[in-house]
């Protein structure tokens, strides 16, 4: 690829979905010698060994091959990630960016020639990407070239960004992806739900509570982004809203009346979370995102296309959604939570592996459900979505929520 | 390193293994069972910090063996087949193998590969054992995500036994769908960093033996042994 | 490409499969065991092992998944090792004979399985267990003593009445997994059994 710059250890692959970047990466890294070309994809825990007990052990094994300085390099960034603490932790414990930490450094140790990276590092905030993103771009690692394919570029601080865009047009793929402008037709009554949490605590185990006293009034027609570190408690406050946490009496009320959400599971909130794979039941489109009754009332049939023609899945709409590539997998996941209409919905990491055209689209989509009295929750670390999108901040520190 | 206290040689293991069952075999005391379960066994569960997931499988799994075992043999069978003296010298044999056995499985995390590998486990077997003594971690977490995408989903609305039952197929299909997905793709990943030539020439760590608990483990199940034989054929 | 790669690729997946359909069995038996109810349904990952990649990796999947399990869950598992050998053999020539083509099959070839297994797990429960398994196995044993029989037929008997039961619900769940999974995650697995019994359109096309 002549619009390659050969000599820079970092190039980006900035670009649209199903534009051949996955195929391209993929390319590079096909070669006859092993262990020399690697290659990262989404999901970064099926590029961690998965068989060793410990984080200490499974760095351990890659180390065997890389010479000292770049061992040396490893084991500062390992250590400005933290990993300290982490040594003698099952790797499957630990959360989706340590993960991906972890196994970036992993294949860095290994030296390879090539190290094609595909949207793998999506998961990291933006704290996170700079120091071993710093590292890759200094030369750090003379003998590898890296080649990051990523949509959140326009976050990033670089200057050694190189377009990409051989693949614009190309027909290789299946499913051209445009974005239909479908306006949203059915009037809705307009009700709110607004969520009070008075005192709510929870704990796991006796005695280690992972929220405290927490006092909050969440109005529906709003959308709110959810901040907070790794193990905050984010995903144990979104199990309670969609009741499959059990909590005290008291503690969560509706528009002023006490609501007993473990009695009705997933009937306040639909959640949906980073992993597509774990969503995904039904083996056609159409059943997934809302499976078929006997007797379909007509907004029900209606939502159904409208969320497939909204999410441009009329071409595939009989395909098996674990078929799909990662991308359509995820898009098919949210509109499966989106169209069950839920008053309120949680969002973990909505754009993963998404492109910007998607991104805004999926912003105007939001806005359009809390003018219809819907309460959003998301938990993102995409700056393209949380800086686009009016939304009021919450953290979760130290089992508390602050604004 | 903290957890170096906890060390157990891995030919010592498979001497208490093998001693161990061997003498319970033997002896036919319920006294002497008991003060071996007491001085030893419990010990090293505790030793272990194990206590708790001992205890819970004494609960779980030999509690209804010893009420199935009274049932059968006291409330049925009236003792016509062994009464009381059966029935105790039965569980506690049972209680004492099965934990002996699980002490010998239970090995900390950080001993797990050096521990196959003084077993004379290589590569794709060493990739095997290995493997299966720490994916089901990942699974079990999986399999709870599935149930939580279930219930936001609203697929159950009560929580009934029933309607649990009911979750099982609906659940195992994701599962098994994303465990095809991993295994294909930890596969390709594995084949490019040629995973069997890093894991020979990868350098454990050598361990240091903690002295008292090795000796203590291995001259237990020794006198345990010499104690059953001598019982044996003296009575 | 060249056919040392091919089979290296194919070593891959195998290590990789083994200790994930191990990781299936380890978390639903313990399931199962938690619920208290009289089946076993700890056979599932040692049946796809075995229908994937043949008897001798699910012989693995099946013995070292009850090895897990004792360190895990239920702390007799590994007594009934044998039972998941047979189980592996069994499904394997089942699996090439093309015995799970439809449900009507399945089923049968559950209940085939179910009545192997409790001949072969029923000496260890006389041996070791002297009839108290301590599940529901033990309680059907105690019935059919009251109704007047030796324990040892007893214990056949219980067998007899669970494991077909248990096998059957096994088998199909294995074969609706299968049946939903989409082809092209099935094809990258080289496997006849899979092609005879049409879970994969590579033999019709």
């Amino acid at each position: 690829m002549s619009d390659v710059d050969s000599a820079s250890f970092l190039t980006v692959l900035p670009g649209k979905n199903f534009s051949g970047r996955s195929r391209y990466l993929k390319s590079l890294v096909a070669s006859e010698k092993r262990d020399e070309n690697l290659y990262l994809g989404e999901l970064a825990t099926h590029y961690i060994s998965g068989i060793f007990p410990t984080v200490k052990e499974e760095i351990n094994l890659h180390l065997s091959k890389a010479d000292k300085n770049t061992t040396e390099i490893i084991k500062h960034l390992f250590s400005i990630y933290g990993f300290e603490k982490h040594l003698n932790k099952n790797p499957f414990l630990l959360s989706g960016g340590e993960q991906t930490i972890l196994a970036l450094l992993c294949h860095l140790l290994l030296q390879p020639d090539v190290l094609a990276v595909d949207t793998t590092l999506e998961q990291l905030n933006e704290e996170w990407r700079i120091p071993v993103w710093n590292a890759i771009q200094k030369g750090d690692f003379p003998q590898t070239k890296v080649f990051l394919a990523d949509n959140r570029l326009n976050e990033y601080k670089s200057d050694c960004i190189k377009n990409f865009s051989a693949f614009e047009n190309n027909e290789i793929f299946k499913w051209k992806f445009n974005l239909p402008v479908v306006n949203d037709s059915i009037e809705y009554e307009k009700v709110s739900q607004d969520i009070q949490l008075n005192n709510l605590s929870f704990s796991y185990q006796k005695n280690e509570k992972i929220l405290e006293n927490i006092c909050l009034k969440l109005e529906s027609n709003n959308i709110y982004h959810l901040e907070g570190a790794n193990g905050a408690g984010k995903s144990t406050l979104a199990k309670i809203l969609c009741g499959i946490l059990k909590i005290n009496k008291q503690q969560l009320f509706i528009n002023g009346k006490e609501f007993d959400a473990y009695k009705y599971p997933g009937q306040l909130a639909g959640y949906s979370f980073q992993n597509p794979d774990e969503q995904l039941f039904s083996s056609g489109i159409e059943k997934e995102i809302l499976y078929p009754l006997k007797k379909e009332p007509a907004d029900y049939t209606q939502r159904r296309e409208n969320y497939i023609q909204m999410f441009g899945l009329q071409d595939i709409r009989n395909a098996h959604p674990s078929e799909l590539p990662f991308v359509m997998r995820k898009r098919v996941a949210l509109a499966a939570t989106l169209a069950m209409d839920r008053p309120w919905y949680i969002l973990d990491e909505p754009t993963l592996g998404q492109d910007d055209n998607f991104v805004f689209f999926l912003i105007g989509l939001l806005n359009n459900l809390t003018k219809r009295g819907k309460g959003i929750i998301i938990i993102s670390h995409s700056c393209t979505l949380t800086n686009n999108i009016k939304c009021k901040k919450l953290f979760l520190q130290n089992k508390k929520i602050t604004f | 390193m903290e957890t170096n206290n906890l060390y157990i040689n891995p030919y010592i293991r498979v001497l208490f293994a093998v001693f161990g069952i061997a003498g319970t075999l033997l002896i036919n005391r319920i006294s002497l069972l008991i003060c071996f379960y007491l001085v030893v066994i419990l010990p090293l569960f505790i030793c272990g910090q194990q206590v708790k997931k001992h205890i819970q499988l004494m609960l779980f799994g030999m509690l209804p063996v010893f009420l199935s075992f009274v049932l059968l043999y006291i409330l049925v069978l009236k003792g016509n087949e062994g009464g009381w003296n059966f029935v105790f010298m039965r569980t506690s044999k049972l209680i004492l193998i099965t934990s002996i056995i699980q002490l010998t499985l239970l090995i900390p995390a950080p001993f797990l590969i050096h521990t196959f590998q003084q077993w004379r486990l290589k590569e794709e077997s060493l990739i095997t054992v290995l493997g299966s003594f720490t994916v089901w971690t990942d699974i079990r977490f999986r399999a709870q995500q599935i149930l939580t995408a279930r219930f936001s989903r609203g697929f159950i609305r009560k929580r009934t036994f029933t309607e649990k039952i009911k979750q099982f197929p609906p659940i195992l299909i994701p599962l098994v769908i994303g465990i095809l997905r991993t295994s294909t793709e930890r596969a390709e990943s594995w084949e490019s960093k040629n995973i069997l030539h890093l894991i020979e020439i990868n350098q454990t760590e050598k361990i240091k033996t903690p002295l008292l608990l090795n000796v203590f483990v291995c001259l237990s199940a020794s006198i345990w042994m010499i104690t059953g034989v001598l019982v044996f054929f003296i009575t | 490409m060249n056919n040392k790669s091919h089979v290296n690729q194919e070593k891959m997946l195998t290590l990789t499969f083994i200790p994930l359909a191990i990781a299936i069995n380890v978390a639903l038996g313990a399931v199962v065991k938690a619920l208290n109810m009289p089946l076993y349904l700890d056979s599932i990952g040692t049946v796809l092992a075995t229908l994937l990649f043949g008897w001798k990796k699910g012989a693995i999947v099946g013995v070292l998944g009850f090895v897990v399990t004792t360190a895990i869950s239920n702390p007799f598992a590994v007594y009934f090792s044998l039972t998941q050998i047979i189980i592996a053999l069994f499904i394997n020539h089942a699996g090439k004979s093309g015995w799970f083509k439809n449900t009507l099959s399945t089923i049968g070839t559950g209940f085939v399985l179910g009545l192997l297994t409790a001949i072969a797990s029923a000496p260890v429960s006389i041996i070791i267990f002297q009839g108290a398994t301590g599940n529901g196995a033990a309680l059907i044993t105690s019935f059919f003593v009251q109704m007047g029989n030796r324990i040892v037929e007893s214990i056949f008997f219980a067998g007899f009445s669970i494991e077909p039961f248990d096998k059957i619900l096994q088998c199909l769940l294995a074969f609706f997994v299968l049946k939903s999974i989409p082809n092209n995650l099935l094809e990258k697995f080289p496997s006849q059994s899979l092609r005879v019994n049409h879970f994969t359109d590579n033999g019709n096309q």
